[in-house]
């Protein structure tokens, strides 16, 4: 039982990430592939700030998501100028400098050490530390993230959005400035994912630079386009899936040996099929150009 | 294995010598077969136009087969060359081909002299960087110096013109 609530946990604020990723990637078609960085930005944020200044980890969360929402302005900054692959490129190198950063800056983050002993939420004297209470307020927070994301996309700003995606020429041409919505876009999706980073943070209580890698990201944007781009249902479907469906295989039965490699083997031919036969993803009507 | 050749104050390896003559000889078979063979020619029709080289008689699917497999005979010669020098784990390939990527567009996408010139100017700017600070923020520097040409000079340093009007 605490197993499949802490897996349910997890497929929650990774529900949040896939939202506001695929706000970035699904509606704005920016393909971004640092989001990974944003969460670690938040969660080494509210981490500090409650451990060196014994900050509440709820205001460590609201700063960690803000100061997440600032470095999405660094990283929109290149989706100015770049298109495409090169876009990819260059915010997956912005991952790799964050993850560079969380990892050698030892005097600050204590380096692949990690920071141990993180406080949990607390409510007054009321302490959220069974593993059930956690679900419910993750389950509070994919609400209100999917609340704010779905007022976004239904909504003039979302319309502009799917503009750019469609033909950011055209939208140019309707008066929209398209480079301040494109960091208004990141600074959402950073903001969330610093949201994300900080629950994981102060659930598992423990963080180091190594669950921020840029294969994280990989996995959040995989996510997304399993689910189908542009589509919200599709970001609860695909982070659901790819988180629950490994853990279903374990129950396969197979000899211990043979299972992880079998595992990984079966995920990895399952995302070619789903690509092969359904590239815009399980519930998405937008495809990759 | 035997101590190596001195050479203008560095040690170099019989080992090493055979790496260097052989990626130089296969960079330069490749550039000729890109610039002067029919197929080679093909393959950049298609790059430039797909649907073009379709109305002249070029196979796009077929060119895109058999550039997939010279790239991939030659992933695979590089891997036995790393092999010869260090050692070899399943997940090796992710970090060079990142470093490939960086590489050919710092040095300009499209153009071999380019690519083998970003090559050695991202591996020297790798290395005289961790001799000032620590060694962990090789990936860093790589990254940076990514990102700075993608913004200043995303066609890289002999790239093709029209790659900045792609961009």
């Amino acid at each position: 039982m605490e197993y499949l609530l802490h897996i349910l946990v997890i497929t929650g604020i990774y529900i949040i990430l896939t939202l506001s990723l695929n706000l970035v990637v699904g509606w704005t078609g920016l393909p971004a592939l640092g989001h990974a960085a944003f969460s670690c930005v938040g969660a080494y944020t509210s981490s500090l700030l409650a451990l060196n200044y014994g900050l509440s980890p709820w205001l460590g969360l609201l700063i960690g998501a803000c100061v997440a929402g600032l470095i999405g302005i660094v990283i929109g900054f290149p989706s100015l100028r770049l298109k495409g692959d090169y876009l990819a490129l260059a915010t997956f190198g912005f991952g790799v400098i964050v993850y560079s950063i969380a990892k050698n800056w030892v005097s600050l983050t204590r380096g692949p050490m990690g920071l141990p002993g993180i406080p949990q939420f607390s409510v007054g004297r009321f302490q959220v530390s069974e593993i059930w209470q956690y679900l419910t307020l993750v389950a509070l927070f994919v609400f209100l993230t999917y609340l704010v994301i779905r007022r976004v996309v239904n909504s003039p700003f979302g319309r502009i959005l799917c503009g750019i995606r469609e033909d950011e020429i055209a939208t140019l041409v309707m008066g929209k400035d398209v480079n301040r919505y494109k960091i208004m876009v990141f600074v959402i999706g950073a903001f969330f994912a610093g949201i994300a980073g900080s629950l994981y943070a102060h659930y598992i209580t423990f963080i180091d630079p190594s669950s921020f890698t840029v294969m994280e990201s990989i996995t959040i944007l995989l996510m997304v386009v399993f689910g189908g781009m542009g589509s919200l249902a599709g970001s609860f479907v695909g982070a659901s899936i790819l988180i629950i469906f490994p853990e279903l295989l374990r129950f396969l039965g197979m000899p211990s040996s043979i299972a992880a490699p079998l595992r990984q083997m079966i995920y990895g031919l399952l995302l070619i099929l789903l690509m092969l036969k359904r590239p815009q993803g399980i519930l998405g009507r937008y495809r990759w150009k | 294995m035997k101590e190596g050749h001195h050479f203008l104050g560095a040690v170099i390896t019989d080992v090493q010598i055979l790496i260097l003559v052989v990626s130089g000889l296969l960079s330069i078979v490749l550039w000729l077969f890109i610039q002067r063979a029919r197929l080679g020619k093909a393959m950049r029709a298609v790059s430039d136009d797909s649907i073009a080289s379709s109305v002249v008689g070029i196979y796009p699917e077929k060119i895109i087969f058999i550039s997939f497999a010279i790239g991939s005979a030659l992933a695979g010669a590089a891997g036995i060359l790393i092999s010869l020098e260090t050692n070899i784990e399943p997940t090796m390939g992710m970090n060079a081909i990142l470093k490939g990527i960086i590489a050919s567009i710092i040095g300009g996408i499209g153009s071999i002299p380019g690519a083998m010139f970003g090559g050695f100017f991202l591996g020297i700017a790798e290395n005289l960087g961790i001799w000032k600070i620590q060694a962990g923020w090789k990936d860093c520097i790589a990254f940076v110096i990514l990102i700075i040409f993608l913004l200043v000079r995303p066609g890289g340093i002999l790239g093709i013109k029209t790659e900045k009007e792609r961009l």
